[in-house]
């Protein structure tokens, strides 16, 4: 290994696994200890200690985004109740469900898609008021980026989670309950272990909209250089 | 701890002389990436501001990140100081028994 340039992938962790504008000072620093005679070991130790800091630390910093998605996030099975509800009485999903294969089940997973954004964006605009009407200023452009993002961090669970349900054999209705019974309260208590970990995909995306639209503001803000 | 380091560097405060001199007086290896948490939350309660330098080849063109103490700092230490000496004299039968075990 070259011995002036430290290892590759620890490089690659620390200039992609770590979020603050800091980061680049830091990486700075670590590289003028590596060349002034540290080793890979402390090169990696302080690599990984950094990350884990670092993500600690943006966890922790963004706790009321996080009570906030999983607040919201009960809502959702009652979010989707009422969207059957509305698409069933507008024969809608009845259509869906007539049309050739595949056509059918990729309406489904659209209007499942469409359904679940909703919800985010609903709740993360509502989050966005909040902020404004406690005189936090949002950072309009991150907001933007987070809705974008929010769509990959939703989708991404939320197929997992459907594949998990498949691989154990657990249907959407396996009790056989009809859907027209159920109430928005009954489901919004469901806290079943399916009900839960189905959340789970609904506050990852809510989080990630919203998760830098608060900006951080110093006491005395940073000196020009 | 970071404060006082901050202080005693000057304007050569910035993350590589700043771990060198808490590993000089804590005897073991500091982590950078703590230091810089630790500063960036002093930045926030105001007690210490940052500016970023030139970005030089031997850093690979990364600059160096300087950190100078505020006002509100340096007041802090001061406070810090004269609390540790109050309750230091507070205590003077520990005082007495370290004399003993150093005889």
């Amino acid at each position: 290994m070259n011995r002036t340039e430290p290892p590759p992938l620890a490089t690659w962790m620390l200039e992609h696994l770590t979020t603050a504008d800091r980061d680049e000072a830091l990486a700075g620093d670590l590289l003028e200890e590596f060349r002034a005679g540290r080793s890979s070991g402390w090169y990696w130790r302080q690599v990984i200690t950094t990350i884990v800091i670092g993500r600690t630390r943006s966890i922790f910093e963004h706790r009321i985004v996080l009570l906030f998605a999983a607040i919201w996030s009960l809502l959702s099975p009652a979010w989707e109740l009422t969207f059957i509800r509305v698409f069933w009485e507008s024969n809608f999903i009845g259509s869906v469900w007539r049309m050739p294969w595949p056509w059918s089940a990729a309406s489904a997973i659209g209007l499942g898609t469409v359904e679940a954004l909703l919800f985010i964006w609903i709740g993360s605009l509502l989050y966005v008021a909040l902020l404004l009407i406690s005189r936090r200023r949002v950072d309009f452009r991150r907001l933007g980026h987070g809705f974008a993002m929010s769509i990959v961090v939703f989708l991404a669970p939320a197929a997992c989670v459907f594949v998990l349900r498949i691989v154990a054999g657990v249907s959407s209705n396996e009790d056989g309950t009809d859907w027209r019974t159920l109430t928005l309260l009954g489901e919004t208590k469901n806290f079943q272990a399916w009900a839960i970990l189905w959340r789970i995909p609904y506050i990852l995306g809510t989080a990630s909209a919203i998760w830098g639209s608060a900006r951080r503001v110093a006491k005395e803000g940073r000196v020009p250089a | 701890m970071l404060l006082l380091a901050v202080i005693q560097l000057g304007d050569d405060a910035y993350g590589v002389p700043i771990s060198r001199e808490l590993e000089k007086y804590r005897g073991r290896d500091v982590a950078v990436g703590s230091i810089y948490a630790a500063l960036e939350r002093l930045e926030m309660k105001g007690l210490v501001a940052s500016s970023l330098g030139d970005a030089t080849p031997e850093r690979g063109g990364k600059a160096k990140r300087y950190f100078r103490i505020t006002n509100a700092g340096l007041r802090q230490v001061h406070e810090t100081r004269r609390v540790l000496t109050e309750l230091w004299q507070s205590i003077p039968a520990l005082e007495s028994e370290l004399q003993e075990v150093a005889l």
